[in-house]
Parts: C-alpha cells; structure tokens; sequence
C-alpha cells in the first residue's frame, strides 16, 4: 500500500473552503495475476471552515486574502505544500469570472503543491460534487439512480448516478446570489443571467433602484425552480435551455437516463434546504428563497429526497478525495519526467486510427496540425482507443506509425505522450522503445478515460513505479 | 408506404417463392458469445437497474430466470457450449501451423496420448534420455532464459496467444540486452518439465508458455511459469506465475511485455517465486 | 488371518491388509496413479472377498499409518469405545455389512456400533457395498448439528451459497449472494472461496456477510473459505465469522502440507468459543476429497478410500457443523470419469455418516475429466436420497473463480420438490416470508436478485 496527501480548495461564488485528505493506493490482484493498481481508500484528514470568498470588487478576486487563508489552514492541518502529492483547485460560478481568477489558480495550484493542479469547467464540477457529496455513493449502496443538485451562490451542478455509475451531467446558470441586495432592501447585484430568465416572464431586474420584498424574491426563485423541475420532468425545455451554462454540454444525456428515484442537494443553497432558515433576508441573497421554493416544488413532492453525506462542502471534498485517478501496473515510462502538466488530450478519429494499425502515419499528423493550429498547444497526449486484442504484427505496425508521427511532429527532446483506452500501454511503449532506440522518452499509460478537450496531469510514480497518479481536468483559461 | 419501398418488399416475396433457399438469411446467433449471453436476462425485474448493475459486477451468470425451478433452455445451451469448448481444448493437438510460423520445434514428455497425460502427472514432467540429448542438439546452452512453449491442459491456450505474447516477450528481453535460449515446444508436459528442462540447457532462469485447465469462461487461458534456477524437486513457491493470459483477462501481448520485464527483475534479484518481491 | 482366495480356478494371494483394502477399492484413477490398484476386476473381487472375510480386529491392528507417528491414527485409535469394540471385534467385514443393512439396525443402533469403529474398518465395509447399498445404509443415519440454525434433520436437504468471484470483488460477491437467495439457497452456509488469501480481503467480506445476514434478517451461517489462519487472524481483528474452515487430510503430513496441526485446530475452537459469532455448539466446517494425500505424498501407499475415511475420523474429533466431500474437483488422474465421482461421492457420504458425521457433498466436475452436468445431476438425485445434509449451489453451475462446475442454484429446489424435502425450518419461514417459497415451490418472484436491493 502507498498513499499520498491530496488537496482540495473550492472556490465558489460565495463560498471558500480547503480540505486535506490521505488517498491510498494498493494492488488489488492476487500474486499469480498482473499487478492491478487502484486507489482503495479515501480518507479526509481535514477541513477547513467555510470563508465568505472574499474580493476587491465586482471585478476581482482578493488574491493576497485568498492565499493567506490557504496558507493559515495549510499550518492548521499540519501540512506544507511540499507533502502534498495531488489535489486540484476548483473555481466557480461567479468567482470564475473575475479578471484576477486566471492567475490567483495558478498561484494557489503551486502554493498548494507541486502537482496540485488548477480545474475549471461546469460540467467537471458537477461530477465532482455529486461524488463529494456522497450521491454516487449512496446510488451504489441503494442500486437506484439518484440525481445531486449541487445548487451554490452561481450555479446549480447536476450530476445523475445510476448504481455509481455517472449518467448525467449538466451546469445550469442558477444560484442563490444571482441578485444582491443591502439591508434596506435595495437591489445592489442582478446578474444578467439572471435577467434572462425574467425576461421570459416579461420583467426585468436593475440594481440600485429596486427593493426586495419576500413575495418578489419567491417570484424570482420560483422561476428558477422551474427551469429545474424542466430538467426532470421533460429532460429539457425552454427555461432549462436558457439557464444552461453556456459551457455545458447540455440536458443531452438527459434523454437517455433511467428512471430516477431520488434527490439530493448540496452546496450553500442545498444546505439551506435541509436546515430550513426562517428569515428570507439572512445572506441577502436569493439562497433562503431558493431554498423555500424548493421545498415547495413538485420535485420534492414527488421524488424521493435524501440528505447526503456533505452539503456545504461536495464540492471541496470532491475536489480533494475524487480528482485524481492512477494508471499502472503495466504501462511505459522513460525516466523521471514527472509531473507533467497541462497536457491538452488529442483523441485521433476512428479513421486515423485504423490507419496507424495499418503502418501510415499521414491522418495523425494531419490531425495533429489541426489540433496544434486550434488549441496553440506545444506539447500534447495522443489518446486512442487501442484493441481490446491485438496481434503482434498490428502492434509493431501501430508503433512504427506513432514513432514516424513523433519524428515529423514532435520537437527534438520533445517526450513522446500516448493514452490508449484499453489495456495495451506496456506492450505499446515497449515497440515504440524498439522503434525509436532511445532517441526520445516516451510515457505510455492506459486505462484513463479522457475526452476531447481534458487536460492531463501525470504525478510521480508511485508503487514502486508501477503505476502514475493522472488527473484528468477541463481547462478554461487557455 | 413509399411506392419504390413497396415495389422492394413485392421484389422480395416473388423471388423468395421462386428460389426459397435463397431467402436472406438472418445473422446466426453464436450461442458462446458475449452477445447471447448478454440476452439472457430476467425479464422483469423489481429493480431493474439494479439487476444490470449487479450483472456488471461479476462474470457469474446471475440474473438470468427460470423455467419452473430449472434454467431456460438458452442458459442451458450457453452452458453446455462453453463445457464443449473447454473439452475441446484440452483433448484436441496444438496447431502445428502455429508452432511452424514461430519456427518452434517439437518434443514430447513420457506421455504417450493424451489419456496418459491426463491421468499420468508423474510422466508429464519428465523427459527421455533421448529428448534431453535431442534439446542440447538443437538449443543454445546456458542462455540467461530459456523460454519455451506447452499444452499443459489447454492446446487451445497456446493456438490462441502464442503468436503474440511469444514475440512481444523475446523482443522486450532483447532490447535490455538480455541473451534468450532457443525456443521450442513440448507436447504433454506439466508446469514441472520446466525443471529438468532448465537443467537440461544449464538456463539461468526458464519460463514456460503453458496452457491452463479451462474454465467455462476461458478455455484458452495461458500462464507463464518463471522461475530462477529451476531444477528438479523444488519446491513449487519457487515459481513466479503471470496468469489469465486470455482475450478476457490480461491480453498476450501486454502479458508478454510485462513478462519481459518480470523476467528482467528475476535476472536482477537472482531470485523467483515466494523469494522474489516485485 | 486369511490373505488369499480362488476365482475361476486362479489363486489370488496378497501381503497385508492395506494391499487388501487398495485392491478391494472400486477402479479409481488415483489408485492406479499410486500403483496401488488391482490389476483387473477378477483380482478387485478377489481382494473384496478376502476383504468380507476379515475382522474387524483384523483391521483395527493394521492402521494405514502407525500410532506412534500419526495423530490422526492416534486420535482414531484412542476414540474408539472398548465396549463397542469387544461386541464387534470378531464379527467379519461382510457380516458388518449385513448387520447394517439389516431391518434390526435401528439409527440408534448404528450411531451406538460407530463408537467401535475405526476408519480402516469403515473403508474395509464400504468396499463391500454396491451403490444402492451405499444410499441405502446412508440413509438410515441423520446426524445433526447446530451452529446458529440446526441442520440434518430428516427430511431436509439444504445448501451452501458460494457467490465465488474473479477478483473477489465484494459487490460482485454480494450480487451472487443476492442470487442464491432468490432461489432458496443459502440455509447451511453463506461461504466463499477467496481468490485473495489475506487477512485485510477476509474480513471485508465477512464483515458484508454479516450486514446482509443482519440486514436481511437470514437464519444461516457465514465463513470464508480462506486458510485456517488467515481466517483466525480476521477474527482477531474483530471480523465475524461463524464457522472456521479448513480442507483437511487423512494423515498428520498431509495435514503438515496443508499448513496447519492438530493444535492449530484446538486454537481456532478455543478462539471461536471466544469471538466468534454463532450460538454452537458446533462451529467447525472441514472439507475432504479422495486423492488429495497422494497429491501431498503424504498417503502411506494406502489406497485413497482409506485415506479418506481417515479424514472422517479425524473430523470427528472436533465436532464440526458441516463437512463435504468435494468429490470432483481433484481431476482425472484421482477420478477419471462419471462412474468413478459417482462412486466416490457416494462412498464418501456413507463413511462420513457412518463415522458420525454431518456429510455434505460438492457434487462436481472439471473440464478435463470424462463427466458433465448429468452424471453431476445424477449424483445430486442420488446423494439427496441417501439423505445427504446439502449440497453447494452457484449460479447456474459455473463457478467463476474455481473454473469448475458444480449444482446450480437452480437444482436444490427441483431435487426437494422430486423427493419431498424441504430446507430447514427457520430458512423455509424466510423464504415465505420473502415470498420466494409457497407450499414448497418456487415463486414467480423467486429468481430475481434485485428483490434485495430495496432501500
């Protein structure tokens, strides 16, 4: 057994908060069988308390404030950054979208750890409450499919899992502090988003000149509860189309989904849910409201609604205990080039596949140029889906093909990054080794799933080297 | 209707009354696949999305109903094909196409037929004098590994995966600079034949590609027996085992380039089995 | 002492009792493997009728392996009954075996005789007996046992779920669990064959057995079948188990390759009585299979139905809540094909029951022995007749893990329907209770895994 330190820090529209938690990896194959490396327990050290997500103003984040809170709870729970292995730093709703987020995540990422890495993306972050939460979890130990609406200050995260299997995932543009407003009443904050909405509904919010009365504010969360019943009554609609984020995937997958049994809410507002705040005025925000039209909806009524595990924090936990994944035991490395980071994922077309099996190289690199020319990338991971059997001769056809694909495409010294989806990665590295003789490092790995446009990270070896810690991430500053 | 479909299904009926053999015939149902017995299923059940998530969890064959209390017909034939498959295995010979291909040539332990070497374990581990001395003609002595190949309980083992683990483990070996043996094959020979085998050609270590007694699951599941000086009454914790080389298990290529690399430790360690720690 | 005998005008000589009781044996694989088997069928019943001529003091004297370096010949030596043993001693083998099969041997009657019998001895009489004789002798005794529920009573034939995985996947386990007790399988055991001999794997799934038993509310028992220390070690730990188990053999040094002593299985009762989880009295579960000493050199030139009964006498000291047979499992070079698993099957639930045993029976076969599922069926009906305490069940006969076969879930139920058994009382009231049983039939709910996946 091997484990290591794992980091997770959120930082939400409204809310902050950091955990530490301790991921153990150990071979889970009997002696006689090829080594099989999985992460078997996840366990959380530490948590921090929430903090307001403290900023200058509308348009930036506090970045000195936000580091000295991380490197105080960092003291706290008795760590440095230097014994931290993992983790990712996650940033959303509105926080995303200050000017100064960009850089405060990649200052924090380096503060928090060497390979703590920065992620963003709604549909990711819906995955990773869900898990942090414990909704996955509990569909698993339930065999029934329950969906988690992690609903915070921005946006509400939607992840469905049917038996812990992840079905579904969608971010829609609906919050608890989409609209401000000071003690007297007054509107000080209305999201243009927010706006969207009402404007559907013929009104229009403006700050500054509007007060808030109980009446008005449930007008508002109704609305926006509506889009939500949208989501799980017809698995699609207007309303749920126009508060969609605008980088989600979208209510797709939704079509497809079983029948779900149950309902579960996390983050600021979900938690309001289950402790039921009387005041609507308390965060001078939409949360409590929110919250209270909740209660009322026909989707409460009529699922099943279960408390999970983590509310406030399915988030951070996530981040901390559910980003990161390992590759190994058979795969192929050169040497020491790790951590690798920000790897952009190049998945080659079916096509170009089977011509590399074939011996031509011609379609990867075509595909390649064009990946280079979209994305700017220098470096990047060539991920394939491989066979689930391959001869001898397809593998040294494949490897001939990637080792001429690496000498046309990649620069000099330049180390030679190959995914594949199914269980091939040493034989692979060992062809492609035979291949290029020594003339560039190659890392080959497998089992990870990525799709087109993650980003990987790739940790120092662990298990004796057997095997690499991977995160796989959605990149959005770029 | 569209009229052109219609003028198609007409075409269709005509020509089948007048040449009735040469009706379209639907794809036949291969009732050892995946497919077939992914069709066997309870069909209804309270939880239904549990019963595909439980049926994800493990390969045994659960969730699949009833007729009265006895299995369905198509379970029953499921069941009865994958047995076939596996008598098959271990009574059929190994294809000497294959062994041609990889230039393998072939020796035989004491056992006469395939009976004996069924009932007769003792015979299937040792070797004629004239065996031995026809090994030394033809086999490098005193390589680093020796590697060959065996039936053991399944021919079909070695027709399925040689081909390819075969190469991908000489290759990987080769390229740490790592001097292999002459590789041949032995027809009725037990994990143990390694032992007077490797005493035979003075081999620093010797692996043997062996087919394993089938499974309904698996009739074709090869192992690699490894083992560091290996000679004649050892113990058996002495080998190191890679096993579940099989289309469904770990796939021969990958079990051969792990293998080279398994080898390479014993090489290092000087030590194989319970006194290696890999 | 008489060692020879004529057929057809051929004289047929032997040199001691163990050469008599090998040739006596039916044709197995494995004595001819050990060189220890009759040279023809003329020479097999020579050997049994100089056999039905011997005394039972004859074969008391000649134990396969000495007193002074065996415990398990010390242990079967040292318990037998003088009393039992001074009415017995002169009788003949053959007139044993009538006076068994005789009307006027009541069951309490046999149970008293068992007291002066010794394992050379019971082998020595089931040589003697044809199959049916073999059924019907069995048939008379029921031995029961108690460990959280009570098994063997006439009547009842039960099961033992083995959710047996690849991996040993706990979800998985628990989902072939699920299984088994859709189909009314489970009332004797709830045990798995762990790929994964570890203290840390064996505990986690005993710890899930024990939520689904308390969860589920199951009148059965619980146990993994890893090594008798493994097993010891868990429960030190705090896992819970209701029954150790381990294979054992019929001599010390096959007992020695199994990795454990006479006083590792002292331990493991005394520890039990401490921690484990079951009411008692009986908490020990052993496993037996004809050939498994010669695989260990460990047989002492004794032919393999010796061995066994061996092991049967050794069983008995502890008093265990189940013991089977696996009868198939070894291959063919111990039992070649049908007619040999059959027979063994049979004479090895005879020689447990007559030893005084709780006999179950894995009735299975591997793929590279000439059997197949029906022979499998046919000793299940056979054995069930006999009155054999359970049987295992899989899912649908194939077990994943051990890459054998044996009875399917779906057997128990047709066989007690055929025969007019039942499971054990409080199983049964489960079962209805769960609406997977109605007037001894199956439901039309039964069979559907998922009924225990409610929240």
């Amino acid at each position: 057994m091997d484990s290591i330190l794992s980091a997770g820090i959120d930082i939400g529209t409204t809310t902050l908060s950091m955990v530490i938690s301790r991921l153990s990896f150990s071979n889970t194959a009997v002696s006689y069988m090829v080594p099989q490396v999985d992460l078997t327990e996840k366990e959380i050290l530490y948590k921090s308390r929430i903090y307001y997500t403290p900023s200058l103003d509308d348009r930036h984040l506090d970045s000195e404030e936000i580091k000295g809170i991380i490197e105080r709870e960092y003291r706290g729970a008795g760590v440095t950054p230097d014994m931290v292995d993992s983790g990712a730093v996650i940033i959303t709703g509105e926080s995303l979208l200050k000017e100064n987020a960009d850089i405060l995540v990649q200052q924090l990422s380096s503060l928090a750890g060497e390979f703590v890495v920065a992620t963003a993306g709604p549909d990711l972050e819906s995955i990773i409450a869900g898990k942090g939460s414990g909704a996955e979890a509990y569909s698993k130990t339930h065999s029934c499919a329950v969906a988690n609406l992690d609903i915070g200050g921005g946006t509400t995260n939607i992840a469905v899992f049917s038996c812990g299997e992840l079905a579904a995932q969608v971010c829609l543009d609906i919050g608890g502090r989409l609209l401000r407003y000071d003690e007297e009443g007054v509107i000080t904050y209305v999201s243009p988003r927010l706006n969207d909405l009402a404007r559907e509904f013929g009104f229009q919010i403006t700050s500054r000149e509007m007060t808030v009365t109980p009446q008005r504010l449930k007008k508002i969360t109704d609305i926006m509860v509506q889009a939500l019943e949208q989501v799980f009554w017809e698995r699609t609609g207007p309303l749920a189309e126009l508060a969609r984020t605008a980088s989600s995937k979208g209510l797709a997958d939704f079509q497809r989904l079983p029948h779900i049994q149950a309902l579960s809410f996390s983050g600021g507002v979900g938690d309001c849910y289950y402790r039921k705040e009387d005041d609507p005025y308390q965060y001078g925000d939409l949360g409590v409201s929110l919250a209270d039209s909740l209660r009322q909806s026909s989707l409460t009524s009529d699922y099943e609604i279960i408390e999970p595990a983590e509310t406030i924090r399915a988030t951070v936990v996530g981040a901390g205990v559910y980003a990161t994944t390992v590759s190994g035991s058979t795969i192929a490395y050169s040497q020491e080039l790790f951590p690798i980071k920000n790897i952009p994922a190049l998945l080659i077309s079916q096509i170009a596949e089977e011509d590399a099996f074939s011996g031509n190289h011609e379609k990867l690199l075509e595909e390649a140029a064009w990946f280079q020319a979209q994305t700017g990338a220098e470096r990047l991971m060539l991920c394939m889906q491989g066979k689930e059997r391959v001869s001898y001769e397809e593998l040294r056809l494949l490897a001939k093909s990637i080792a001429h694909w690496s000498g046309s495409f990649l620069k000099k010294g330049e180390p030679l990054l190959v995914l594949t989806t199914h269980d091939m990665a040493k034989s692979l590295g060992q062809a492609i080794g035979q291949e290029l003789e020594g003339s560039r490092d190659i890392v080959c790995i497998d089992n990870v799933k990525v799709s087109q446009g993650d980003y990987i990270d790739i940790g120092k070896p662990i298990m004796k080297g057997i095997a690499l810690p991977v995160v796989v991430k959605t990149l959005i500053f770029q | 209707m569209k009229e052109r479909e219609l003028i198609d299904i007409i075409a269709r009926e005509v020509m089948a009354v007048l040449y009735g053999e040469e009706r379209q015939e639907e794809p036949l149902p291969d009732i050892s696949s995946g497919e077939y017995k992914a069709g066997i299923k309870l069909a209804q059940a309270e939880n239904p999305l549990a019963l595909d998530a439980m049926r994800k969890k493990t390969p045994a064959r659960i969730g699949i109903g009833k007729a009265g209390p006895r299995l369905n017909t198509k379970t029953l034939l499921a069941l009865r094909a994958d047995h076939a498959s596996a008598k098959d295995a271990v009574l059929k010979s190994v294809d000497e196409s294959i062994l041609k291909k990889l230039g393998l040539f072939s020796v035989q332990s004491l056992c006469q037929d395939i009976d004996e070497h069924l009932t007769r374990p003792d015979l299937g581990r040792q070797l004629s004098e004239e065996t031995k001395e026809r090994l030394l003609e033809r086999c490098v002595h005193g390589p680093q590994v020796q590697i060959y190949v065996s039936d053991g309980l399944s021919s079909l083992a070695v027709d399925e995966n040689i081909s390819d683990i075969l190469p991908v483990m000489l290759d990987g070996l080769k390229a740490k600079g790592i001097k292999t043996g002459t590789p041949f094959f032995v027809k009725y020979g037990r994990v143990p034949t390694m032992d007077v085998i490797s005493e035979t050609l003075d081999a620093e270590v010797t692996c043997v590609l062996l087919g394993e007694r089938p499974g309904l699951a698996a009739a074709g599941s090869m192992s690699a027996y490894i083992a560091y000086g290996a000679e004649v009454g050892m113990p058996e914790s002495r080998r190191t085992v890679i096993s579940n080389i099989h289309t469904k298990g770990i796939q021969p290529v990958e079990a051969g380039a792990y293998g080279a690399e398994v080898i390479t430790k014993i090489l290092e360690a000087k030590a194989s089995g319970v006194d290696l720690k890999l | 002492m008489r060692l020879k005998t004529m057929i057809g005008g051929k004289t047929y000589a032997f040199d001691s009792v163990k050469q008599v009781l090998a040739k006596a044996n039916e044709k197995k694989s494995g004595d001819e493997l050990a060189g220890l088997a009759a040279e023809n069928d003329s020479e097999r019943i020579a050997a049994k009728e100089v056999l039905s001529d011997l005394l039972v003091s004859d074969l008391r004297s000649s134990p396969a392996v000495d007193y002074e370096k065996d415990d398990v010949t010390r242990m079967d030596q040292d318990s037998v009954e003088p009393a039992v043993y001074d009415k017995i001693k002169n009788w003949s083998l053959g007139e044993l075996r009538e006076w068994l099969l005789d009307y006027n041997a009541s069951e309490a009657d046999i149970k008293y005789l068992s007291k002066g019998l010794t394992a050379e001895v019971i082998a020595g009489v089931t040589k003697l007996m044809s199959n049916l004789d073999l059924i019907y002798g069995a048939s008379k005794i029921r031995i029961e046992t108690t460990c959280n529920t009570t098994l063997g009573k006439r009547g009842t034939f039960s099961t033992r779920l083995q959710p047996n995985h690849t991996v040993d996947d706990v979800d998985g386990i628990t989902a072939s669990v699920y299984e088994g007790l859709s189909y009314g399988v489970g009332d004797a055991l709830i045990g798995l064959n762990p790929v994964n001999d570890t203290v840390s794997s064996v505990k986690e799934v005993l710890k899930r057995f024990d939520e689904i038993k308390n969860q589920l509310e199951i009148p059965t028992q619980q146990c993994v079948l890893a090594h008798i220390t493994t097993q010891m070690e868990a429960v030190k730990e705090g896992a819970p188990t209701d029954l150790f188990f381990q294979s054992i053999a019929g001599s010390q040094k096959g007992n020695e390759a199994f990795g454990f002593t006479t006083e590792t299985i002292e331990e493991a009762v005394d520890l039990l009585e401490q921690k484990g989880t079951a009411k008692g009295p009986n908490r020990m579960y052993f496993e037996t299979g004809q050939g498994s000493e010669l695989s260990s050199m460990a047989h002492y030139d004794t032919d393999q139905v010796t061995m066994e009964a061996r092991c049967y006498a050794y069983a008995k000291k502890f008093q265990p809540f189940i013991v089977n047979t696996v009868v198939g499992f070894i291959g063919p070079e111990y039992l070649y094909d049908s007619t040999q698993v059959i027979r063994a099957g049979l004479e090895d639930h005879f020689m447990g029951k007559l030893t005084g045993l709780p006999m179950g029976c894995d009735c299975c076969y591997t793929n590279h022995m000439a059997a197949g599922q029906n022979d499998i069926e046919n000793l299940t009906m056979l054995l069930a007749a006999a009155g054999c305490n359970y049987i295992i069940g899989v899912p649908a006969s194939d077990d994943v893990m051990l890459n054998y076969q044996t009875n399917a879930f779906h057997d128990a139920a047709a066989v007690r329907e055929v025969l007019g058994l039942r499971p054990i009382r409080e199983f049964e009231a489960w079962l209805e209770k769960r609406g997977i049983l109605e007037r001894g039939k199956l439901t039309e709910r039964a069979g559907d895994l998922t009924m225990f996946t409610g929240r």
